[in-house]
């Protein structure tokens, strides 16, 4: 449940060239989720369905069907002013400042303030650009800071229970009731505040060739520091494993330049035709990171599950593949590694960067044309430059597992050389190209111009159309889609490029028929 | 028109200091306990501090650990579906774990997470007004003790922290071993003598001292090419272990097999022991781990099964063997195995009550025989009783192959199979286990009076009391009069002893230990050529070095890992 009231005055006032608007607002948010459960067990089968009768089902106890539930209340308060001005309509300027306050944080940082500028200068406004090429020319530049709360709730709060449990009571006596064990469940870190992220960036509007040619160049910035993670305390002896808390002096920068083109245009004889795209080239580093990795995606699969996939490092994107890297294979059939720290053991500490799982590239495209009644369309998209983790082949598709099975898959078997018993750890073996280009959309049709027929007076429009979704992908990547993203998170930070039993994207082709009376 | 402006901004700073909510955090599904008594609070502080005990010494934890490392247990890929793991347990064995396993992981997060409990007993009880209190403060203390020994045990490291506020102190060597013995010296007067085995006492502190002054030459030099068992250490350990057996508290059990039985909690044989509880903390573990995916044991419940997990190794069995020969282990040796199962020669089956039914124990060779499941249910014989017979490979889909255990069992495909290898039930198949995994009921054996002897006869050879020793060795090879009496022996020597705690303490977790204070753990056995030193401890877990990181230098992984 959402609930949010908003209160804002605004006030418009011109002096001759000068023109000022300003607002002030308050905003609040309450989000209130619960969640509840049961179960019952061992439905016999037959005609009835489970839903309409849950009463049919044999197992119903406390213990095999405990009930459980959860309820939490967040709360956001902002208080925000804006101020914009703009002069001849040709210089503009907007100033902001908001202060956002969470419940999730503690009592002594509640509130975040967020202040923000921007500036704008309308060029072809100008008496100089008269004559120019140019129907539309825009420089924009801008400054802000923005607030991240994403955490858990109660973070901020201690929780001791006291229940009788397998993990928490124990026998103290030979006979009687067993003692109710108190535990610390959660650590509480009253100090926990705002993310704060700062965004620089400038960007140019553009239209040429009478408003047939537009486009747009933009380039940002964004620094977050007070990072929020969950991580792991450095002394080993604590009562819970992990802790949410602002990683000091770590710094996120995330910068990229964006560019987008659209070209409209028709001719005489009633072709219409335009085409564009649009790309982003990306850059993300991680700096000042107190610790080796912090790990954000992990394996999964028998024996693989404490291992890391990716993870924050330092100089490197977040989502950075941290792998042992593999060689190849040795005399007798067995993995070898690359020994980075060369002391003849090949473990842990041999573990590099290989690369992330954020694209340093994406892009679309797209075409349209109509022309006497038929239309076209055509939408690709893609990425490059990123690394997919392919999990499931490290668990389900290696050769000792398959070896005393009966399945297999060519890659598993591409090494004859390979012994039944060599082990697959989580290493540079299964991190793959992750860059693929995909034939998204295409879309034909025609509409036939009933209106000047006879039949226009019961059918105004008929249309008939055929359009493809996923038609082709251009990749390397062997697994199913390149386009991944099992949630394999752990301890709450987000993990990228992993993929782990994805279900691959459907390929449609819908023929249609539309009539219109 | 600028007083206006000036207007709108004041009604925004009024309305920022009148907030209409605090943003107070309201809590709905949890909250922290209040409102105990005085023995609530201080029962409910110490609880925690054992109540993770079950979870250590678990078949994929201590166990593993401790066993499938050593040549007494090798756990194949069995069958190409079964305890494959991407290679974990046939990298344990080889000697080849890595940082990133997850039994090791485990292992240490129950032991550290247990560490932090007991130093927040002690911290928490010292404002207790409650009678238990001080001895409590002394329980959760000598704890700490006892997990800062595992932890050094395994991983060459102890966690000093005398307050939950401080942040721990890593140490090693020496420095540890003299830390463990003041600590456990402080607790000694303190405990009590009469809240065992499931409980730290006073005998349960002695023979945590006797085993560190045992395993101080191990401590003290970890990587030493031959250890040096200083003879003051060993004064020590005949001097704890004398304190155990000259308390007359405690009994060797005229039934070997009664000391891992359900019913195990009063066995007079258990000086420290995890208690379990069917209805609270008990697993089955141990006595499912090892035994046929198809012997169902319990008539009661037909989904209590075993797994089809370890089997001794070759080189065990040889052990027995050629301690023996001519004669079959099983005729010689009390500790062998026990036959429960008696099946008619010729038909080979067998009717039983339900109440009278148990499978054998000990170590289990050839065909087995148990009760008879055909489409989930048991097959009884005309009288009503239960079928007992031959047991086949249904459960994995092999109906016509029966489950022989072989003496091969290895790391080929052949030796892989579902049944390869002589298999382990030491432990009582718990009577209440509905799944054959849940609601054990026996105590898990940490510390035991045969042990105690023979961690004596060990000091006293050490010193050069042959003859000291051998009475030792035989009061424990002779005392298990129930169920046959063990021969005598005539001489021994330290592979000799090395060799009877194999027999006596088979499966019980003290392998590898035993293996590396003995100077065989570099040694050569089925599927397991490694010679490396390093390998004498585990690695530490990358998820606590990658944790610590942010402290350089603070918690250094082991060398050769």
């Amino acid at each position: 449940m959402l609930t949010i009231p908003l209160l804002h005055a605004t006030y418009n006032f011109n002096v001759k060239d000068h023109s000022f608007s300003a607002l002030a607002g308050h905003s609040y948010q309450k989000i209130f989720l619960q969640g509840r459960g049961w179960s019952i067990n061992k439905f016999p089968v037959g005609q009835i369905e489970p839903i309409y009768n849950p009463a049919i089902g044999q197992e119903l106890t406390l213990a095999n069907n405990k009930p459980s539930g959860y309820a939490l209340i967040n709360e956001l308060q902002s208080f925000f002013s804006r101020v914009n001005y703009s002069y001849q309509n040709k210089y503009l300027a907007t100033v902001n400042f908001r202060m956002d306050g969470s419940s999730k944080f503690g009592a002594n940082n509640k509130y975040g303030y967020f202040p923000s500028f921007s500036l704008g200068w309308r060029i072809t406004e100008e008496d100089f650009m008269k004559n120019s090429p140019f129907s539309n020319l825009k420089l924009r530049a801008g400054w802000g800071q923005t607030g991240n709360q994403e955490i858990p709730s109660k973070i901020t709060q201690p929780l001791f229970t006291s229940t009788v449990s397998s993990t928490t009571s124990y026998p103290l006596a030979a006979t009687g009731a067993y003692p109710a064990g108190t535990i610390y469940s959660r650590l509480a870190n009253p100090d926990i505040q705002w993310e704060v992220s700062t965004q620089t960036n400038v960007g140019l509007d553009f239209g040429l060739l009478k408003g047939k040619l537009n486009g747009s160049v933009d380039y940002f910035r964004k620094i977050s520091n007070n990072i929020l993670l969950e991580v792991i305390p450095a002394d080993p002896v604590q009562p819970a494993g992990t802790f949410w808390t602002n990683v000091k002096d770590m710094t996120i920068t995330n910068s990229g330049l964006e560019v987008e083109l659209d070209y409209r245009s028709s001719t005489r004889s009633g072709l219409k035709y335009g085409f564009g795209g649009n790309v982003a080239f990306l850059n993300n580093v991680v700096e000042k990171s107190p610790y080796s990795v912090i790990q954000s995606g992990s394996a999964s699969g028998s024996g693989l599950t404490s291992a890391t996939i990716n993870g924050y490092i330092n100089n490197q994107p977040i989502g950075t593949f941290f792998l042992k890297e593999w060689t190849g294979l040795d005399a007798n059939g067995l993995s070898t590694f690359r020994d980075v720290d060369g002391d003849g053991i090949i473990s842990d500490k041999d573990r590099v960067a290989l690369g992330t799982a954020l694209p340093k590239v994406i892009y679309a495209f797209f075409g349209n044309l109509e022309y006497k009644g038929f239309d076209l369309v055509v939408n690709f998209n893609g990425v490059s430059g990123n690394k997919i983790y392919d999990n499931t082949a490290n668990a389900s598709f290696y050769k000792l597992k398959l070896s005393k099975n009966v399945n297999t898959t060519p890659e598993a078997i591409a090494l004859a050389k390979e012994s039944v018993n060599n082990a697959a750890p989580v290493s540079s073996r299964y991190l793959k190209d992750g860059a693929y280009m995909r034939l998204n959309n295409l879309a034909l049709g025609y509409s036939f111009d009933t209106r000047s027929k006879p039949i226009g007076k019961w059918i105004s429009g008929l249309r008939l159309s055929v359009t493809g979704q996923n038609l082709f992908v251009v990749t390397q990547y062997n697994g199913y889609d390149p386009e991944v993203n099992a949630d394999r998170t752990i301890n709450g930070i987000s993990s990228y490029g992993i993929d782990m039993l994805s279900y691959p994207k459907a390929r449609s082709v819908v023929f249609g028929l539309n009539l219109t009376f | 028109m600028k007083n206006k402006i000036i207007l709108l901004l004041a009604t925004g700073v009024l309305t920022l200091t009148q907030s209409c909510t605090k943003l107070k955090e309201t809590i709905l599904d949890e909250s922290s306990v209040t409102g105990l008594t005085e023995k609530q609070i201080a029962d409910g502080t110490i609880a925690p501090v054992y109540a993770q005990l079950p979870n250590i010494f678990l078949h994929t934890n201590l166990f593993a650990l401790q066993e499938i490392s050593t040549d007494e247990a090798i756990l194949p890929y069995r069958g190409g579906t079964d305890w494959g793991d991407n290679g974990i347990y046939l990298s344990l064995h080889r000697h080849q774990t890595t940082s990133t396993d997850p039994n090791v992981r485990n292992t240490w997060n129950f032991i550290t997470q247990s560490l932090s409990r007991a130093v927040s007993a002690v911290s928490s009880l010292q404002s207790s007004k409650d009678p238990n209190a001080k001895l409590y403060i002394a329980e959760a203390r000598g704890m700490y003790a006892f997990y800062n020994l595992l932890a050094l045990d395994l991983w060459g490291v102890i966690f000093v922290k005398e307050d939950p506020g401080q942040v721990s102190k890593i140490v090693r060597g020496t420095e540890a071993v003299e830390y463990l013995k003041k600590v456990l010296l402080e607790v000694e007067p303190q405990l009590d003598n009469t809240t065992g085995p499931g409980r730290l006492t006073k005998a349960a502190v002695w023979g945590l001292l006797a085993k560190l002054h045992l395993n101080a030459a191990v401590y003290n030099d970890r990587y030493a090419a031959s250890f040096t068992f200083k003879p003051e250490d060993m004064d020590k350990v005949v001097e704890y272990t004398g304190k155990i057996i000259s308390s007359n508290v405690y009994a060797l059990s005229p039934d070997y097999w009664a000391i891992f039985n359900d019913n195990n909690h009063d066995n007079k044989e258990h000086i420290f022991a995890v208690d379990q509880r069917a209805d609270l903390n008990g697993h089955n573990r141990m006595a499912y781990f090892s035994l046929s995916g198809d012997q169902f044991p319990l008539p009661a419940y037909t989904g209590a099964n075993g797994t089809d997990g370890p089997a001794i190794t070759p080189d065990f069995y040889r052990s027995w063997v050629n301690a023996y020969t001519p004669t079959d282990p099983a005729q010689a040796d009390p500790r062998f195995y026990k036959k429960n199962v008696v099946v008619d020669p010729v038909t080979q089956e067998a009717c039983y009550d339900a109440a009278s039914y148990r499978i054998d124990r000990g170590i289990l060779r050839g065909q087995q025989y148990g009760l008879q499941r055909v489409n989930g249910v048991f097959l009884k014989c005309p009288d009503g009783k239960f079928k007992v017979g031959k047991i086949y490979n249904v459960t994995r889909s092999r109906p016509t192959t029966p489950v022989v255990h072989t003496e091969q069992v290895d790391f080929t495909t052949a030796g892989s199979d579902y049944s390869t290898g002589f298999r382990v039930e030491k432990y009582e198949f718990s009577q209440k286990s509905v799944s054959g995994r849940n609601f054990g009921e026996a105590d898990i054996s940490i510390i035991r009076l045969a042990d105690v002897y023979l961690m004596r006869a060990e000091a006293k050879l050490r010193k050069g009391d042959a003859a000291g020793a051998l009475t030792d060795v035989n009061a424990v090879r002779t005392s298990r009069s129930a169920t046959g009496v063990g021969r005598s022996l005539s001489s021994i020597d330290l592979d000799g002893l090395f060799r009877e705690r194999g027999f006596e303490l088979y499966w019980e977790m003290h392998r590898r230990t035993d293996m590396v204070r003995f100077g065989k753990y570099e040694g050569v056995w089925t599927e397991k050529n490694d010679a490396d030193k390093n390998k004498r401890v585990f690695p530490i877990p990358q998820t606590a070095i990658d944790g610590a990181s942010n402290l350089p230098g603070y918690l250094k992984q082991n060398p050769g890992y």
